[in-house]
């Protein structure tokens, strides 16, 4: 899937995309929504306003898979949130495939080899 | 995210690596420091012949918007080598040149041989699956290129029990994030 790209909303109205706001910037604090777009077309939405449940922190990542034989391997998109529940980190993620595909999964580390978890950066401390 | 991550081999002199791009082809492990050409491994009549170890690493030649890390590596689970031959895998630190005896048996892939490998040493390459892969340390911050994460070091050996010829190939999985 080409031409994936994202833009943020912030709950002031504010949308900022990679090109006004680099992801590391982003203000996690303020964060409404999420979207991942390809060219103007709104492919996921991932909500992250309070709902009385407790804070939901943005998960995003492009993740790739290369074989050394040069057969291709997999190119695809982690949209989604985690939140902590009675102590736990619970994730709620949607995987985007280059043929169109979208799978809502669940906890990382899933019976799926895709579902590994993340290694948030040092700007993700709310996932930490 | 635009970023061009080539998977690389590394073989020299410490000082004077050579860097040798194989995201896109085979790789040998034979019996001298090479990507081309190697000199097979002898089978043994007794004990076993080591390869000179394969040392491999990503390398970032078209920067992502921020950053790269969660790096893993793993099998299909099944060694299809052949009788006699096994081989192991380790994440290290650093880099080692590999050494041996040109056309005969390189030195054993241990933590006394290779100064930097990960604590615990070398495991059997092919208990790295989906579902089990193996971690490797690093990543690569900010808007930049270049080599990242730890190096992923294997080695073939072989027994007496192993035929003459090529082995199957095997192909290997590397993963990484981007944001």
């Amino acid at each position: 899937m080409t031409n994936i790209t994202w833009q943020a909303h912030y709950a002031t109205g504010e949308t900022v995309t990679p090109e006004s706001v680099p992801y590391a910037h982003l203000d996690r604090d303020r964060l409404q929504a999420f979207d991942l777009l390809q060219g103007s077309r709104l492919l996921v939405r991932v909500e992250l306003r309070e709902d009385g449940l407790g804070r939901r922190a943005l998960i995003y990542r492009k993740r790739t898979l290369q074989r050394n034989d040069g057969t291709e391997g997999a190119t695809f998109y982690l949209v989604g949130w985690q939140r902590v529940v009675l102590g736990q980190k619970v994730q709620a993620i949607c995987y985007l495939f280059e043929d169109g595909r979208v799978l809502l999964g669940g906890q990382f580390r899933g019976d799926d080899e895709l579902m590994d978890e993340i290694v948030p950066f040092e700007w993700e401390k709310d996932l930490v | 995210m635009a970023a061009t991550v080539q998977i690389r081999r590394l073989t020299g002199a410490n000082g004077s690596i050579t860097s040798t791009d194989i995201t896109s082809g085979s790789v040998h492990a034979g019996t001298q420091d090479s990507n081309t050409s190697p000199c097979a491994i002898p089978v043994p009549t007794s004990g076993s012949n080591h390869s000179y170890w394969v040392t491999a690493q990503l390398n970032c030649t078209a920067s992502a918007d921020n950053a790269l890390n969660n790096i893993k590596f793993w099998t299909d689970g099944a060694n299809s080598f052949g009788t006699g031959i096994t081989a192991i895998v380790s994440t290290a630190s650093g880099y080692v040149q590999a050494t041996g005896t040109t056309g005969s048996s390189g030195i054993l892939l241990s933590v006394g041989n290779y100064a930097t490998l990960a604590t615990g040493g070398a495991s059997d390459l092919f208990l790295y699956t989906s579902s089990c892969k193996l971690t490797v340390a690093g990543s690569l911050a900010g808007a930049t290129t270049g080599s990242f994460g730890d190096r992923v070091v294997s080695q073939l050996s072989i027994i007496s029990t192993a035929g003459a010829g090529n082995s199957v190939a095997e192909t290997l999985n590397w993963q990484w994030d981007e944001s």
